[in-house]
């Protein structure tokens, strides 16, 4: 359904507009009538590769009169070595301390005193910031964030001032939050290789180390625009908005592309296991199975078993461990989409007088029964349609579209992928799901963490 | 590399061209259909075609405040066991149902109401408001399900002694409310939620959920002539009780002269949560424009005074905001912020310093233009969605508030004065006689703690 059209400036110019239609939904339960609706998104899309090799992506979305300025760079803890953790979460935040032509704290004062908010965020994978401002705003945004693309100060005493603001922030979701410490562990004990294993908020030795040298050699390689891709949704004018990129962009350079991530997790050859003591009031668990990364077809028949397992209570593990055996407050499962070869994890706080080991027998008894006998016409529906309600939920808002785009663009390199994702997860059987349980739910691929609680 | 003094600093400020140099024009609400059912509930619909879905909102004045006394956390546990039993169907029936259209279907508790969202794709509108009905209605609380809900509850409370932020705010807003029942927490505590049984849950239900108090938005995809003969048939007969609904009475006025400050002592913590704060006002109030100015200045955004001296300027700490926190009958004012524990109490002083600071100086025009222009700017994007039109619908009609809240919201906040500003910070943001919370690890942090007022130390395991 993508037809090219018109070229400006010798640029190819595609504009795209995509139209979704998914298949008759019939009723999960009863009630019969449902009739087939077709779920119709229209995105009207303008996509140009700037000179400087970075991408831009415009959606034109008239309903309210703002914009979402959205820009992901290929980079996170994943692209990180030993003795740097955490500095691409660190740069996160010291692109907010000052450019060239806006100085320290002008980034902030000046967009909000013009009725924006922005903000950004790091994963293992990808590093994106936000602005949302008014419609007017576009060209203040445009200028204020190549700016720092082109030209970020690093000043030393907002350096050290920020590293103590990243430091306070790993105090709080790491050192002094059971969970944390339970997430981090989990991924320390997993991956043996792989950056994955270490957080994106970096080990605090290193985070103590990392200088302004490591800061200006990672923003060159990893802030170039050839590693970036710019989204702009809401209500302006395509023609207009490239004109202005291109008058604020095209002349930042471009650079070598960063080294590619090399490493690949070798094949976990047996269970492992550790354990947090802790002063806490209740046991918790962890439980991680290496999985596919995010290109792999499995991922989706892993998604929509995740749904099955721990999506709502209707689900399997809620229903058991929650209610039939009243052994857990909550339980969750997590089938992140990652660049590379990712976890597949649960989690669960456990009630007074019931333990972890009766919860994990529960959770491999009923992962057992799924690889013998599957799942039910009516589960696999539930959560079909569940998993189409949460996609239609997710494009409410500009900034929603415009972080789905930027998303699927650096996980799978095309933000039209996303169009495909309904579809896929409708085509998921019974059969596919039986078989991702079978080849990623082994005992020698499992990792478990424990939480022991002691008393203060 | 470059140091840019405050005096340049504040030039370049000035040299900012503003883009939006004018008031920005008054938002309106889109246009809505209001009418009141004869058993008195008030109902909103909508009609948006962003999206193929549609929310319901519903809110009933059923929160905590109205929770008995030594058994606090009625209103939650009623909220929670709604959907695990009604009209005869069992918790599963009622889940799949829902779940297996893709749709979501939430009861919670807060301290004035207790709300029902639903979310679905708009062709199972019937169906949502068909389910909203029955568990608003007619619950069954069975009793396995009443016990095990309370069993998650008393969990859920226990594993909040690990949490060391959620542990700090609560016990701050428990001791600052005096004995109004607001200063309770909406799911109560280990002991009020043992002595709670179904009877009270029975009880709660038959004397606060009814249609004469409450409010219902429907905004989506959907057709007001088509909605409106479903919910009259589906709520028109829920039964309005006759008792009326006793108010909890206004906060009061507590005063700490020369401060008071209660350490909650954590023995492993290596960071110190700080709280510190006073009694507020309610959500309806003259002061609400220049108190949402006032509060941005001190403590909303990425460049309030707060985050500029705590994290900015210091890199004391990751957040530090200031929040006043508004219900149906007042109030409380907050700052909330954290550090590690060398850094406590230079952390503490700062705060108190920029409290101090919004009250006897002036605000200057930049500043006060700037947050006007921010809290205008970003306006639209909270009736961006359809749930948030379906919260602005009912809180608009539950708290009593015109609707010039929304529709004049620029024009008001454009008016505010440094004067304004003033004003308000000396009557809401406390200086001498604010209450302080703190969780540390006391032994570490004591002597960096003395001479703010009277210290009261108690351990985790003393926290209600």
């Amino acid at each position: 359904m993508a037809e090219p059209a018109k070229k400006i400036g010798g640029i190819a110019l595609l504009i795209v507009v995509l139209t979704l239609f998914l298949a008759e939904v019939p009723a999960a339960v009863s009630a019969g009538k449902d009739k087939s609706e077709e779920l119709d998104i229209k995105l009207d899309v303008t996509v140009e590769m700037l000179d400087n090799g970075m991408k831009v992506i415009l959606l034109e979305d008239h309903s309210v009169p703002v914009i979402s300025y959205q820009t992901f760079f290929r980079v996170g803890s994943r692209n990180e070595r030993i003795g740097i953790t955490g500095i691409s979460h660190f740069m996160e935040h010291m692109m907010f301390n000052g450019a060239k032509k806006y100085g320290p704290k002008e980034f902030d004062a000046i967009l909000e005193s013009n009725g924006g908010y922005s903000n950004a965020f790091t994963s293992n994978d990808m590093t994106a910031y936000y602005e949302d401002i008014s419609c007017d705003g576009l060209e203040l945004v445009i200028d204020l964030d190549s700016d720092r693309m082109q030209d970020l100060a690093l000043d030393p005493q907002y350096l050290k001032s920020e590293m103590g603001v990243v430091m306070e922030e790993r105090r709080l979701s790491i050192d002094n939050s059971v969970d944390g410490q339970m997430w981090e562990d989990i991924n320390a004990l997993a991956f043996k290789a792989h950056s994955y294993q270490w957080p994106v908020l970096g080990w605090m030795s290193d985070l103590e180390k990392i200088d302004r040298q490591d800061c200006v050699e990672y923003f060159k390689t990893y802030y170039a625009p050839n590693n970036a891709i710019l989204i702009v949704a809401g209500d302006f004018q395509s023609a207009e908005a490239l004109k202005l990129i291109h008058r604020y962009y095209d002349d930042i350079p471009s650079q070598e592309p960063p080294a590619p991530v090399r490493t690949r997790e070798p094949e976990q050859k047996g269970e492992r296991r550790a354990e947090v003591r802790k002063v806490a009031e209740l046991p918790s668990i962890l439980i991680a199975y290496h999985g596919p990364d995010v290109k792999s077809q499995d991922i989706y028949a892993l998604d929509v078993l995740q749904e099955i397992l721990t999506g709502g209570r209707s689900s399997r593990l809620h229903k058991k461990l929650v209610r039939e055996m009243e052994a857990v407050i909550s339980i969750w499962a997590f089938n992140p989409w990652r660049v590379d070869p990712s976890l597949f994890m649960f989690g669960a706080k456990i009630k007074p007088g019931h333990t972890t080991e009766e919860t994990e027998e529960a959770i491999y008894q009923i992962l057992d029964s799924i690889e013998k006998e599957g799942v039910s016409p009516e589960e696999l529906e539930r959560v079909k349609n569940s998993l189409e309600a949460d996609f239609v939920r997710s494009m409410q808002t500009v900034n929603g579209k415009a972080t789905k785009i930027g998303r699927y663009e650096i996980l799978l390199g095309d933000y039209r992928e996303m169009l495909q994702v309904p579809a896929r997860y409708r085509a998921v059987t019974s059969e596919d799901i039986r078989e991702v349980a079978r080849k990623y739910f082994k005992s020698e691929n499992r990792n478990v963490v424990t939480l022991i609680p002691e008393s203060s | 590399m470059k140091r840019i003094g405050l005096l340049f600093w504040v030039a370049a400020l000035l040299t900012v061209p503003r883009l939006l140099s004018a008031a920005p024009k008054d938002v309106k609400l889109p246009p809505y259909q209001e009418y009141t059912l004869e058993n008195g509930l008030k109902i909103f619909i909508v009609e948006t075609r962003e999206v193929p879905l549609v929310t319901m909102r519903l809110l009933i004045p059923a929160g905590s405040a109205q929770d008995i006394s030594g058994r606090e956390g009625i209103a939650n546990l009623t909220a929670n066991t709604l959907m695990k039993g009604a009209a005869g169907l069992g918790a599963e029936e009622i889940s799949e149902a829902i779940e297996g259209v893709g749709g979501s279907l939430q009861v919670g508790s807060g301290r004035d109401a207790t709300y029902v969202n639903g979310s679905f794709m708009a062709r199972d509108f019937s169906r949502g408001l068909d389910f909203l009905a029955k568990v608003v209605i007619k619950p069954d609380f069975p009793e396995e399900e009443f016990t095990r809900e309370k069993g998650i509850v008393k969990a859920e409370l226990l594993s909040v002694k690990e949490e060391p932020s959620a542990l700090a705010s609560r016990e701050f807003v428990r001791r600052l409310l005096g004995e109004h029942p607001y200063r309770n927490p909406v799911d109560g505590y280990p002991g009020s939620v043992e002595s709670i049984t179904r009877d009270d849950l029975v009880r709660f239900h038959r004397d606060f959920y009814r249609p004469r108090g409450s409010v219902l938005a429907i905004v989506g995809d959907i057709k007001a002539g088509k909605v409106l003969p479903q919910v009259k048939k589906k709520l028109g007969s829920w039964k309005d009780g006759g008792t009326d609904v006793s108010s909890p009475g206004r906060v009061t006025a507590v005063q700490f002269p020369g401060r008071k400050l209660v350490v909650i002592d954590k023995p492993d913590a290596t960071q110190s949560q700080i709280r510190i704060g006073n009694i507020g006002v309610s959500r309806k109030t003259p002061d609400h424009f220049p108190l949402l100015v006032a509060n941005n200045i001190l403590g909303g955004g990425f460049t309030s005074r707060l985050m500029n001296e705590i994290r900015v300027n210091r890199g004391l700490s990751y957040t530090a905001r200031s929040r006043m926190q508004r219900y149906l009958q007042g109030g409380y004012f907050s700052v909330l912020t954290f550090t590690k524990n060398e850094t406590l109490r230079e952390t503490i002083d700062v705060a108190l310093a920029e409290l101090d600071r919004i009250r006897t100086e002036k605000v200057g025009t930049e500043e006060l233009e700037g947050a006007k222009m921010y809290l205008s700017g970003l306006f639209p994007f909270d009736l961006e969605t359809n749930d948030d039109l379906a919260e602005w619908f009912t809180d608009l009609s539950f708290y009593g508030l015109d609707k010039d809240v929304v529709e004049k919201y620029r024009s008001e906040i454009d008016k505010i004065t440094s004067e304004d500003v003033q004003r308000v910070a000396n009557k809401y943001f406390h200086a001498g006689d604010n209450f302080i919370l703190v969780l540390t690890n006391y032994q570490e942090t004591a002597g960096q703690l003395e001479g703010l007022g009277p210290v009261e130390v108690i351990t985790v395991d003393e926290v209600r």
